[in-house]
């Protein structure tokens, strides 16, 4: 039996253990998208070598089919509609779950940091003092500003709401508290289901 | 056989205490024996002394709730409480981000307890994460419980109400409408342009108006129309209108100006006194004569005579021509009588003489001219 051409590329298992949401056209929502978006910047603020990471779990985890290069990154995170070079093309089911797929399991490996950094936060707000006390803590905020406003379309509405530092942190803050989830047993599925509330028929 | 099962978390600790159903009779010494009937179920908090604890109500109720409240934390968006509950447990938001659990005690009848006192538990998000990692890893454990396991699905878009409130959804369309319909009512009140009528009427109406200005010389100019920016004012000569009109309208328009010629003189005739004076008359007849023949060098193209009745005023001028034949309307071109025409620029005064002579065009290129009615 001669075959002509090379063996299609099966869709990696891992990424069925993530049920596909009843989603009217097999693509992500908007929210999803950005809610994707958000979350690997606030894993690139946490670590240094978050971007590089990326991709190097990537490839651990056997998906590098769908995030080929750091432009193929680059182009599905692109998709986020806030962004400055905003890509107008949908972002597949596929595609979606391998991303939260990598954001998950980098947060794992975070988990002690963004543990830290939770209980550092609970115990400022406790005793009512400013955020600066805690180094990491700050410097994580201070990253996460930067990126997000180097990436951003400053024009669009739903950036507009994050223009003074004290929303952008608290947004920053939102996302640690999501993280910690992520890194739990079942981060992975309730993340991945809770992108889909309010947006399956 | 009583199973101990305990899931321990740094702020949390859930500890579950069953039967199992398993009599060990396959032979196998399982390590884990599967506990498949719940007895007592506990979970404590660190940092709080007071501990919930159930039976099997309370653990179903306590994982869907914290199930249900940490998919709305992940997302925002609100989940439903399902429906039935005994909402023995309740997990809620509170204040300075704290998520408030509500645990309401309810013994069944056969024990005879009382209703217990609700307890109130206020979590920080990090003993939230612990509490709901706790419960995740309950349903992941398939030696416990089996039957209670993960289920997660998305909120459908009928349950989530609308983020905004309805009168500031409805404000922006409710502007648009209400500026359409001010702006409708505002443009309504501009009238509709008028249409001028075509200058071609008017200028009708100026020559007949013009024609019968002669009648009344003291009648201002301006009775003429008044939209023919054409005429001077100050020409107001019913010869002078018709000459304008002769210049300004192509020739195609010449029966009108053959119609008003012969009106005005007519009037022009009627109304001035004739000059009888022989000697004068014959002057003046040699005098168009001359000028006529002088003025008349084309070579005629009509076959008959063309004969006009010319007015000639005192001091040899022609003041205007009629047409007394109809060879003579059509060739009135080939003749020079309408280049010979004197133009005064005031209204001519009536009671100036005039001179009326028969003037006959031959085909063969000759001028007749005589006096109208005949030598004296």
């Amino acid at each position: 039996m001669q075959v002509h051409s090379p063996p299609a590329e099966s869709t990696p298992l891992i990424l069925d253990s993530l049920p596909d949401p009843p989603m009217v056209d097999g693509t992500c929502p908007r929210r999803a998208r950005l809610q994707i978006d958000l979350i690997l910047l606030a894993i690139e603020a946490l670590d240094l070598g978050g971007s590089e990471a990326l991709l190097t779990v990537a490839k651990e985890l056997g998906l590098q089919g769908i995030v080929k290069n750091r432009v193929s990154l680059w182009r599905l995170r692109s998709t986020n509609p806030l962004r400055r070079y905003g890509q107008r093309r949908s972002l597949d089911l596929v595609e979606a779950k391998a991303l939260v797929l990598i954001a998950c399991h980098l947060a794992r490996r975070l988990t002690v940091l963004v543990r830290q950094l939770s209980l550092a936060y609970q115990q400022l707000t406790e005793k009512q003092l400013s955020l600066e006390h805690h180094f990491r803590l700050s410097d994580y905020l201070e990253r996460f500003r930067a990126h997000f406003r180097a990436r951003m379309n400053p024009r669009r509405a739903g950036v507009i709401a994050y223009s003074t530092d004290e929303k952008l942190n608290e947004l920053a803050l939102s996302l640690l508290e999501q993280l910690l989830f992520c890194t739990g047993t079942a981060g992975v599925q309730r993340f991945w289901s809770s992108l889909f509330d309010g947006e399956v028929a | 056989m009583t199973i101990k099962r305990q899931y321990s978390l740094p702020n949390c600790t859930l500890v579950l205490e069953g039967l199992t159903s398993d009599d060990g009779s396959a032979g196998q010494a399982t390590a884990r024996p599967l506990m498949s009937v719940l007895v007592n179920s506990e979970c404590r908090f660190v940092g709080h002394e007071k501990a919930l604890s159930g039976g099997r109500d309370f653990l179903e109720s306590l994982v869907v709730a914290v199930s249900r409240y940490a998919q709305e934390f992940l997302s925002g968006v609100r989940h439903p409480e399902p429906r039935g509950s005994q909402a023995l447990v309740q997990l809620r938001e509170a204040e300075n981000r704290l998520h408030r659990l509500t645990f309401r005690p309810q013994t069944n009848g056969q024990n005879h307890h009382v209703q217990g006192e609700p307890i109130q538990i206020d979590l920080t998000t990090v003993q939230l994460f612990d509490l709901v990692e706790a419960v995740d890893q309950f349903f992941a454990d398939t030696q416990t419980l089996p039957d209670l396991a993960l289920r997660l699905a998305p909120v459908s878009k009928k349950h989530i109400a609308a983020q905004e409130p309805i009168a500031k959804r409805v404000l922006p369309a409710a502007v648009g409408v209400s500026s359409l319909a001010i702006a409708a009512i505002a443009l309504f009140f501009i009238p509709i342009p008028e249409r001028r009528p075509e200058p071609v009427p008017q200028r009708e109406s100026e020559q007949s108006t013009g024609s019968s200005s002669t009648t009344a010389p003291s009648s201002p100019p301006g009775v003429e129309g008044p939209g023919n920016n054409q005429v001077n004012a100050v020409q107001s000569t019913t010869d002078q209108a018709d000459v304008d009109q002769a210049d300004t309208e192509p020739s195609g328009a010449e029966p009108s100006e053959v119609a008003t010629d012969r009106e005005d003189l007519e009037v022009l005739l009627g109304s001035a006194p004739p000059i009888t004076d022989g000697e004068e008359i014959r002057q003046l007849n040699r005098q168009l004569r001359d000028r006529i023949n002088e003025a008349w060098d084309a070579t005629p193209t009509f076959d008959e005579d063309l004969v006009y009745r010319v007015g000639v005023a005192a001091d040899g001028e022609i003041v205007g021509y009629k047409y007394d034949n109809d060879a003579a309307l059509e060739y009135v071109q080939e003749t020079p009588l309408p280049d010979l025409r004197y133009l005064p620029n005031e209204q001519i005064p009536n009671t100036e003489p005039i001179g009326q002579f028969r003037v006959v065009f031959t085909p063969g290129g000759v001028v007749e001219v005589s006096p109208w009615d005949g030598y004296p």
